[in-house]
């Protein structure tokens, strides 16, 4: 492995050697060919698993199955935005919390919170009217998420305990306690000897407001957020504050702002948006399940490292990660087993990692000194 | 609960931590390095899908940790070059690895979920010492990773502590830019650390699928990749301290079913929360600053690139 190795004073093994230089600023050749590099490199590692895993099929048709038919299929682009739901509410939550450069990813564990939250109001009044069922639901998984989320916060604010371990944590606590109701008290009756929890009242299930298009009201509501989001964040007081308790909390103190307060309330309102992803999945699944969370809340912190934060930008991540979520599912006919979208994620990760570093350096083969002459 | 169930526990309490303790072990060498690696629980999935595999490949279950080893080792190498060389945030790099790690096991290992494992580690009973009562079946009784694992605990805190090798390496974790003016070469080391954390957190997780589980499932770490970051903080980054910490850990995941196995009546679900919530609980003790307790430091230079142009 080379590195900066302008202090090496070993001859090599090699005659040349690889060097990295800054590159000069405003170098626009550099973002196209770190781009160029980070999807070529995307594909690569695609088409090579394909080869692998899917030998035996038609590349063409688990492509097509991929890429082709969560966006531009009726039926495909309805199973994404069904993902687009869940996925753009949580990642509003999670970004909500990064502005204060706090690292919120136990969005697994407050979308479960949530998810509990909405179907315990649901089991508890099934003969109210679904007018008030659903909203009563919604600020219940508000509540929930929000007070799991705050568990992290309020650790953080008081003793500066590491937010990011214990959201994980929770997350595991939030399944285990999930798994006890589902298998326990929640278990329906009428299934049979089979493990299925009650479902929810038939008035509160998420419909489509426009037949044959998956427009449904957890989604408008995912916008309405999105688009308070970018106005609370960008133009209010509020906003302001947090970004610079996040970028400069001695100046945030020095201007007196109150870090603590300010890190509990993000951190009590990120969980509390997440946890409406919850609601919204109980609504759309009919039940709540031990896997209703569904890799969404990772997914989030995703979303929200490569948006930057920006509302265009976690809209467009969100949509871009559904389709291939939803693509890895159609896939799955194919024999593509469903954790592949993980791993691409992963991947995608990587490559933007390395995109950014592109775009500021690049390598250069030079002959080694001493070996010239 | 008579001896019998003590020493039960005890022997079942080593077993049960050992996996957790060699990726602590893992993230103790990279973390003292400098280099966080929020990757654990991708390394040891990985691992212990890897192992798992080539143990059914081989027939031979000491092949299959050297391949859990070297498959927590490569996803560390990416993590190494990530962040070394092209200094991305260790953060999000570390998250990367869980989700290709996490992702990268399920996907392989689709095929042997259920699967019966060809050969497993077997228990090795140390002659002489195993005939001790209450004190062989307790200690000496066990399968020789778990012997492996403590003996390595023990090498690591004196290397650690004791040699010119180890102070090289907290050296590079605390003060990377002065190490490096006195000619210790950082970058390797840096390298060095954090492969072989990764090398760890692989065995760590083919000891699941190997040893104490014996068979492989996409969750059959359960978090204890996670559990492993915290713990390092619990240890103050020492290994000795993680021996205490992961058997602590041990004891308690297994601690539900052997209570109601000696027929008391508890509650599991309690008890499966309980390795996560004694996380959180020695977090808050560990980080906040309260009277009376100690508190010991991560290394200075932990979670920053070493720039040696912006010296």
């Amino acid at each position: 492995m080379k590195k900066h190795s302008t202090a090496t004073k070993r001859p090599g093994l090699l005659p040349w050697k690889i060097e990295m230089e800054k590159r000069p600023a405003g170098s626009v050749g550099g973002v196209l060919w770190a781009r160029l590099v980070a999807v070529a490199g995307l594909v690569i590692f695609l088409v090579l698993f394909l080869l692998v895993a899917g030998k035996g099929k038609s590349l063409g048709s688990i492509l097509e199955a991929l890429f082709i038919r969560p966006f531009f299929t009726l039926r495909g682009l309805n199973n994404t935005l069904l993902k687009v739901c869940p996925l753009l509410i949580a990642s509003i939550g999670v970004s909500l919390a990064f502005r204060v450069k706090l690292w919120n990813i136990g969005g697994e564990g407050q979308i479960m919170m949530g998810a509990f939250g909405a179907a315990w109001m649901a089991l508890l009044f099934p003969n109210l009217p679904a007018i008030l069922l659903v909203p009563l639901m919604f600020i219940a998984a508000f509540i929930m998420g929000a007070i799991w989320a705050g568990i992290a916060g309020g650790l953080r604010a008081q003793w500066n305990v590491n937010e990011t371990i214990i959201t994980l944590m929770l997350n595991y606590i939030a399944t285990e306690w999930v798994r006890a109701l589902v298998y326990g008290p929640w278990r329906d009756p009428a299934a049979g000897g089979f493990p299925q929890p009650k479902p929810i009242p038939q008035d509160a299930w998420l419909k489509r407001l426009i037949p044959g298009v998956e427009i449904n009201g957890v989604l408008i509501l995912a916008l309405i957020l999105l688009a308070v989001y970018g106005i609370f964040i960008m133009r209010s007081r509020w906003g302001y504050k947090i970004r610079v308790i996040g970028d400069a909390p001695g100046a945030a103190r020095y201007a007196g702002i109150s870090v603590k307060k300010n890190i509990l309330l993000a951190m009590l309102l990120s969980g509390g948006i997440v946890g409406l992803a919850g609601a919204g999945e109980v609504t759309a699944t009919h039940m709540i399940q031990v896997n209703i969370s569904g890799g969404f809340g990772f997914t989030a912190v995703l979303v929200a490292w490569l948006s930057n934060l920006n509302p265009l930008g976690i809209l467009g991540m969100t949509v871009l990660l559904s389709g291939m979520q939803a693509g890895v599912m159609s896939a799955q006919i194919y024999g593509l087993p469903a954790a592949l979208g993980q791993a691409i994620q992963g991947v995608l990760l990587f490559m933007v990692l390395a995109l950014d570093y592109l775009t500021h350096y690049r390598f250069r083969i030079v002959r080694r000194a001493g070996k010239e002459g | 609960m008579d001896a019998n169930f003590w020493v039960g526990l005890i022997a079942a309490m080593l077993a049960a931590g050992t996996g957790l303790l060699l990726a602590t072990m893992g993230e103790i060498i990279a973390e003292k390095s400098g280099i966080l690696n929020l990757g654990v629980e991708g390394m040891m999935l990985l691992g212990a899908f890897c192992g798992f595999a080539a143990m059914q490949a081989t027939g031979s279950p000491w092949v299959g940790a050297l391949c859990g080893m070297l498959a927590g080792g490569a996803l560390a190498l990416l993590h190494a070059f990530i962040t070394i060389t092209l200094r991305a945030s260790q953060v999000v790099s570390g998250l990367a690895l869980t989700m290709l790690g996490t992702g990268l096991a399920a996907v392989l290992g689709g095929k042997y979920v259920g699967v019966l494992p060809v050969k497993l580690f077997e228990v090795w009973a140390i002659p002489g010492l195993s005939d001790i009562p209450y004190i062989g079946p307790a200690l000496f009784e066990q399968k020789p990773l778990v012997y492996i694992t403590l003996l390595l605990a023990v090498v690591l805190s004196i290397v650690m502590h004791r040699t010119k090798l180890g102070l090289m390496v907290r050296a590079a974790g605390e003060n990377p830019a002065a190490t490096d003016a006195a000619g210790v070469p950082v970058f390797t080391i840096r390298y060095l650390c954090t492969v072989l954390g990764g090398m760890l957190a692989g065995l760590g997780g083919a000891y699941l699928t190997l040893s104490y589980n014996g068979t492989w499932t996409e969750s059959v770490t359960g978090g204890q990749g996670w559990i492993a970051v915290a713990l390092v903080i619990f240890a103050s980054w020492k290994p000795l301290r993680a021996c205490f910490g992961a058997y602590l850990f041990g004891a308690i995941t297994i601690l539900g079913y052997r209570l109601q196995a000696a027929g008391i009546n508890v509650s599991l679900t309690l008890f499966q929360m309980l390795p996560y919530l004694a996380t959180i609980v020695i977090l808050i003790l560990t980080t906040a600053q309260f009277k009376g307790l100690k508190r010991f430091g991560a290394p200075q230079g932990l979670g920053v690139a070493y720039d040696r142009e912006a010296r």
